[in-house]
């Protein structure tokens, strides 16, 4: 067996993991098992709860080590090999041509003994091809190379000598990755979780509740009344507004820090992170569909997020794998990278065509239903102060009238670009020659207007982002589009290796 | 009800909207017939024990209404459904069109099939029918699952969607 100091190469004996491998084992399971631990700790006071939670532990340590002992792998001249399991083994090829992403991933711990956990993904799977827990941080790059160089290699390991320079596409600086906190609304969505924590551990009522009291009671002590009131609600709303971008910034901060978008040869790599660091890796090639982002604070700051859906199924809901290819840069460095990345090159696309004319009805049908419907029940609890809601509805038209003239869709140059919103604006676009099926649909109110949905149906779309889809398009209009996609997604598909 | 499948040969037509044969019509209201029954046998069951108060004969009115009416509203969607699928086999591949409120028309081309499936289930295979599901590579679209197929049909558009052996998978 080839010891740990021998470096990562083609041929050589079967390796083990890293010495200390044991150790993020034991910790990866004990984080899923750490909340039946708490309890048992909390909870359970008696001493016999105890005595079964260190057996447990005992339990898992042992595991730990064990796993460390009968994982092996071997570098081969096509793939990896990998042997596993103490009691159920498994061995287990994979080619180096099916390897999608090598995703590093490094917590502080991992960089205080200079160590990476590495994952090998490919497409379509729910579950990583090989999950190394952990490599030295030198051989988790030797095989992120490996894998780099059978991708320029095609196959023969002759091309070996000349890797391609690789070049920044995109950085971000601190500046950058503040913005990045501010418009994005990360800080919400953990202040949702702590809200619910708190709220179980009477930090709410101990805590919180006073000071908001605080505030409210300071304004009314000023002997303004309903003023009072008002001021001291509005400084709580703003403290919260403030305190929550702070969070937003910090989580940016901590997930984004150092961005960097890098291409070599054919491949894309990110790097990302301030304590906790991950690379992820992917192909060109993989790309399946785009989309481009531009929200009401994004304007404020001139800028705009692009994200990618790739092959793999697990990407969708992994914060591991290469999405983000922009988390927030200028339109225009957006725009280039587009260019950039897409065979075809047509970036931003120069002919828009509307939806049906009366896609705005549409838009503004159902919201001004549910108003119309409030309105009354508000008006027969409340009496007239309830038609108040009726302000809703110009606004309601407005916000429509203004989705339907940015709506509208695009095919050029293989490829189809959909746009839609009004203080949020999306571009989803995709190359004709990735669309897996067409779906042309009608509901009930489509066919009273004469109008149809075409659903463009691409692979490992995430389920964050709208579908590939054009609504509200006239019948025949749909029809002549899904006529010429399905005679361009017939033809033989371009070849994907262009030269970069 | 097996009578047509003799006078239909497989795809021989194929390039038109084709109907489903009659049969499907026959499978799919017994199943939905059956999946209604099951589950409207326990509330009109609990009904007739409940309503001691009223007289006999009304009680085994209500009961059996309870019983039915489900049923037969979900067979009479049933057949109006299958009146509504038609599919189509031309040069790009399976085209299928069904829905009564929200209709829907699929089209999977030829050279984006992954692979193929041919389900028979008890009724289907008295009958002489069977499923086809055709899996794509897709997210939303990734199975499209059509029953009620002649299984001559079924065995015959799979080997013509079969994916070709030397197909590069680029677009992936």
């Amino acid at each position: 067996m080839t010891t740990a100091s021998e470096p990562i190469a083609p041929g050589g004996g079967e390796r083990r993991l890293h010495p200390l491998s044991w150790l993020f084992v034991l910790i990866q399971q004990l984080k899923s098992f750490a909340l039946p631990l708490l309890v048992l700790l909390f909870g359970g006071r008696g001493n016999s709860w105890e005595l079964w939670g260190l057996v447990g532990a005992g339990v898992l340590v042992v595991a730990a080590v064990l796993q460390y002992f009968f994982y092996r792998f071997r570098i081969e001249g096509d793939g990896i090999v990998i042997r596993s399991g103490v009691f159920q083994k498994s061995l287990r090829h994979v080619p180096w041509q099916r390897v999608h992403n090598v995703a590093l991933h490094q917590t502080v711990l991992h960089r205080l003994f200079n160590v990476a956990e590495v994952r090998l993904e490919s497409a379509g799977g729910m579950k990583a091809e090989a999950e190394m827990r952990v490599l030295s941080l030198a051989d988790a790059q030797a095989l992120e190379e490996l894998v780099r160089g059978h991708e320029h290699a095609t196959g023969a390991a002759v091309a070996e000598a000349t890797p391609p320079a690789s070049r920044v596409l995109l950085a971000m600086d601190t500046g950058e990755v503040v913005r990045l906190g501010l418009v994005s609304n990360r800080g919400l969505i953990v202040a949702a979780a702590a809200f619910g924590i708190l709220a179980q551990a009477d930090v709410l009522d101990d805590w919180i509740g006073p000071s908001v009291k605080g505030a409210v009671e300071w304004g009314r002590g000023q002997q303004l009344d309903w003023l009072g009131w008002a001021i001291g609600i509005t400084g709580v709303l703003l403290a919260v507004v403030v305190a929550l971008r702070l969070l937003s910034i910090a989580l940016a901060l901590l997930q984004f820090h150092g961005f960097t978008l890098t291409e070599q040869g054919r491949r894309l790599s990110a790097q990302r992170g301030l304590l906790t660091r991950l690379r992820a890796n992917m192909p060109r090639s993989r790309i399946q569909a785009w989309s481009l982002h531009e929200g009401l604070v994004h304007r404020w700051f001139k800028r705009r997020s692009l994200r990618v859906d790739s092959a793999s199924v697990q990407a969708a809901n992994d914060q591991r794998s290469l999405r983000e290819l922009a988390p927030l840069a200028t339109p225009e460095a957006c725009d280039e990278l587009v260019r950039h990345l897409l065979p075809g090159g047509h970036w931003p696309l120069r002919e828009w065509r509307p939806l049906h004319p009366r896609a705005w009805r549409r838009q503004f049908g159902l919201p001004a239903l549910a108003t119309l419907l409030l309105a009354g029940q508000l008006t027969w609890l409340n009496g007239a102060i309830g038609l108040a809601t009726l302000a809703l509805l110009p606004l309601l038209a407005l916000r429509a009238v203004v989705w339907a003239r940015h709506a509208g869709y695009s095919e050029e140059g293989g490829l189809v670009a959909v746009r839609e919103g009004w203080l949020d604006k999306r571009w989803r676009f995709v190359e004709v020659r990735r669309i897996q099926s067409l779906v042309l649909s009608q509901s009930p109110l489509d066919r009273r207007h004469d109008m149809a949905t075409l659903l463009m149906d691409t692979v490992g779309a995430s389920p964050l982002d709208p579908p590939v889809r054009v609504r509200y398009l006239p019948v025949a209009e749909a029809e002549a589009l899904r006529a010429r996609l399905a005679a361009a997604m017939d033809a033989r598909p371009t070849p994907a290796r262009t030269a970069a | 009800m097996t009578a047509d499948a003799t006078d239909h040969p497989a795809l021989a037509d194929a390039g038109d909207w084709q109907p489903l044969p009659p049969a499907a019509r026959t499978v799919w209201s017994i199943a939905t017939a059956l999946s209604a029954l099951l589950p409207a046998t326990a509330v009109a069951f609990t009904v007739f024990v409940a309503a001691d108060d009223l007289s006999l004969p009304l009680r085994l009115a209500v009961a059996a209404a309870i019983w039915l009416l489900p049923a037969l509203l979900l067979v009479g969607l049933a057949r109006a459904r299958w009146r509504r699928t038609h599919w189509q086999l031309d040069a790009n591949g399976l085209r299928v069109r069904r829905g009564l409120l929200w209709r829907s028309e699929v089209l999977v081309p030829r050279s984006r099939v992954q692979h193929l499936d041919l389900e028979r289930g008890p009724i289907e295979r008295r009958f002489g029918l069977a499923t086809l599901v055709v899996h794509t590579a897709g997210t939303r679209m990734h199975a499209l699952r059509q029953s009620g197929f002649h299984d001559a049909d079924a065995v015959a558009l799979r080997d013509a969607l079969l994916p070709e052996a030397d197909r590069h998978d680029d677009s992936l």
